[in-house]
């Protein structure tokens, strides 16, 4: 394991983010199931984007409220209306009145024309969960990891409490918005987890949100995960072997080609994993593409260093 | 029989890239943009948001909205045939286009200025779901309809879409975002000559408006109603082009291209659905990132020479046996994606259904355009 990395799998608040497709979603739910099997009552939070967590682990869909899927795993799903829903009633503290004034067509209307209020309301939902407690005043759940939308959806949603502290004037939603940015800003509880292929476009998609990440968004970084890496197929000297082979004898060209595309394919990934975690500087976990299709959570979690179920 | 790539692209004056993200939509469009140049057509890439390295082949640069002519000595230079008509490139800037469209468009002066420094302005511009497609689409309008330069074909790269409606659908979502019922009521006071404010917060005058600012504070609706007010007068507008864009998007000289993987086949077809159920024509369905086949083209394979031969270079017959399964392996996984580009092929109707095959990298300059170009049109 990468040095530094376990601790920060470890942290209160983690948020997953990278290009869309990357895997970001596998990601978050090895994170999550990591941390349930070590005891831990953790909650997977996914964003605006339905099912992935629940068919990645194999459980019901989420719902609008956190439901134990595995033992210590909680799923809840995020959607703009749904946090605006139950954000309102904490605000108004009165559920007629809510329905009154938020089901109101025209309200609804009005509401969807406030850029970002989704994006707040929905990290709202996620900061009230972090901060949940029992009766005995300890933590609801321990851990809160956030699958988060795609790259330029994640810096809104992330920013979105820092930006509304800054400009609304004094009152419920300024204190609701500073709050929010202490827990998302907090160098001990939360962590920034970069998802990327070893490929060009999401590499820079990667850097790009890192970047945003420790600057606009004042996060600390996590663990950068390099998804779908081919592993080597020959070592260097079973390499020299096959380089010695004349390609136009009988019988071999088919093998030849098919070993020349995939170390070629293997040396441009090394490229841009190097690059990555040159320019990142953060603790890199590798996930091995192993099939044509997705790797296996199982597998993810065992890199992530958790035990077996 | 329809119409092959190669026949339209003689006719087709936009070229429209649709697809889920990641499947090489900016690289195909770009792409058939060059083959287009090179048979004499003057052609346009309009993309939204390039590779830096891709960008950089395109000679595009940093910031957006200019339009560039890419240099025909920079394909000369690598050994490529270079177009014979005028070829450019854009990269859409979707502040950019906002704040164009809303300073050639709006009708009042004092109120244009103040809509441009509205905070939420800015956040709309950017975050407002759709409002990349829709700047796609203000954009395409203003290009295709111009009359200095004209141009003989525009090729449009889109947002990365989960349904090809949301492209469709992008304009008529933005303005019923900014002009519907809820807004005419809250504005009502403006067209009153009333101080929009004083409206909003007159004690007792709404009981809806006090419980909403509770919720979000009262600053954030007074800019918002500031924001819907700046907007007013537009509206017309954006409706007349909207409605110019649809007919655009039907002419028997709009074709889309579909693009997507041979893993995500079942987008491709829903997509081709999408559209066809719309009467707009798709000229294309692209399956880039095809596993190459290691068969084709390489002659016989014959396991046991190739044993003998990694033995007689002092390999190890586990290494031979392991060459042999990933290239076994390989050949498996071409042979299925051939087999669903065929079930795909029955599904559209006679649509065209390209195979591309992946190239060990993604494609980011000229050379790699030129092999993807070859894998499209032959």
């Amino acid at each position: 394991m990468a040095d530094g990395a376990q601790s920060l799998l470890d942290r209160r608040f983690q948020v997953v983010v990278g290009k869309g497709g990357v895997g970001r979603t596998l990601v978050a739910s090895a994170i999550a199931l990591r941390s349930a099997r070590s005891g831990r009552r953790t909650l997977l939070l996914e964003v605006n984007a339905p099912d992935n967590c629940a068919a990645t682990l194999g459980v019901a869909p989420a719902v609008d409220v956190p439901r134990e899927v595995m033992s210590e795993l909680y799923l809840c799903r995020m959607t703009p209306e749904g946090a605006m829903r139950e954000y309102a009633l904490l605000v108004l503290k009165f559920k007629a009145l809510y329905t009154l004034v938020f089901e109101n067509r025209l309200v609804k209307y009005l509401l969807r024309s406030i850029p970002s209020l989704g994006e707040f309301t929905m990290l709202g939902k996620a900061w009230y969960h972090a901060e949940e407690r029992l009766p005995d005043g300890s933590l609801k759940y321990e851990r809160v990891i956030i699958d988060a939308p795609a790259t330029g959806h994640a810096i809104t949603f992330l920013s979105v409490a820092r930006t509304v502290a800054d400009i609304t004037p004094p009152g419920v939603m300024k204190d609701a918005a500073e709050k929010m940015a202490q827990l998302v800003e907090s160098k001990d509880y939360s962590a920034l987890h970069v998802v990327t292929l070893p490929e060009e476009m999401p590499v820079n998609e990667g850097l790009e949100m890192l970047a945003a990440g420790r600057g606009k968004l004042r996060m600390t970084a996590g663990v950068g995960f390099v998804n779908r890496r081919l592993p080597s197929l020959v070592s260097s000297a079973e390499a020299t072997t096959i380089d010695a082979l004349d390609p136009k004898a009988p019988g071999l060209g088919p093998y030849l080609q098919a070993v020349a595309g995939r170390r070629a394919r293997e040396r441009f990934q090394g490229a841009h994993e190097q690059r990555f975690r040159e320019a990142s500087g953060l603790p890199v976990l590798t996930i091995p593409e192993l099939g044509p299709g997705p790797p296996a959570l199982e597998e993810v979690v065992q890199i992530l260093g958790g035990s077996k179920p | 029989m329809r119409p092959n790539v190669n026949q339209r692209l003689a006719i087709a004056r936009c070229v429209i890239c649709v697809g889920p993200g990641g499947v090489g939509k900016t690289s195909t469009s770009a792409a058939v943009a060059i083959e287009a140049a090179r048979r004499g057509r003057r052609t346009l890439v309009l993309t939204i948001d390039p590779a830096k390295r891709l960008a950089n082949a395109l000679g595009l640069p940093e910031i957006g909205n200019e339009e560039r002519l890419i240099d025909p000595s920079a394909f000369t230079r690598q050994g490529l045939a270079p177009p014979t008509a005028p070829l450019s490139a854009m990269m859409l800037d979707i502040k950019r286009t906002w704040d164009e469209v809303v300073t050639r468009h709006h009708p009042d002066p004092e109120r244009r200025q103040r809509l441009l420094e509205n905070p939420l302005y800015v956040a709309m511009s950017t975050a407002l779901a759709g409002s990349q497609e829709y700047m796609a689409m203000e954009k395409l309008h203003e290009l295709s309809s111009r009359t200095h330069d004209p141009l003989d074909l525009i090729v449009l790269d889109t947002p990365p879409a989960n349904h090809a409606v949301d492209f469709l659908e992008a304009p008529n979502k933005i303005i019923d975002a900014l002009d519907n019922d809820a807004t005419r009521w809250l504005l009502e006071p403006y067209h009153q000559k009333k101080k929009l404010t004083k409206k909003l917060f007159d004690a007792g005058s709404s009981f809806f408006i006090r419980t909403i600012s509770r919720f979000t504070g009262t600053e954030l609706l007074t800019d918002l109603g500031e924001l819907l007010a700046g907007f007013q007068g537009m509206f017309d507008g954006f409706r007349a082009r909207a409605e110019a864009v649809r007919k655009l998007l039907a002419a028997d000289t709009t074709d889309f291209w579909v693009l997507s993987t041979p893993l995500q086949a079942d987008e491709a077809q829903d997509f081709w659905a999408r559209l066809s159920e719309r009467d707009l024509l798709v000229a294309a369905v692209v399956l880039n990132r095809a596993t190459p086949d290691p068969y084709d083209g390489a002659g016989p394979a014959d396991p046991a020479a190739l044993l003998a031969a990694i033995q007689r270079a002092g390999g190890s017959p586990e290494l031979a046996q392991r060459v042999v399964a990933v290239t076994q392996q390989m050949a498996t996984q071409a042979a299925a994606e051939r087999a669903r580009a065929e079930v795909l092929r029955g599904a559209v109707a006679g649509t065209p259904v390209i195979l591309v095959p992946q190239r060990p990298e993604d494609v980011h300059d000229l050379v790699g355009l030129e092999a993807l170009r070859q894998g499209l049109f032959g």
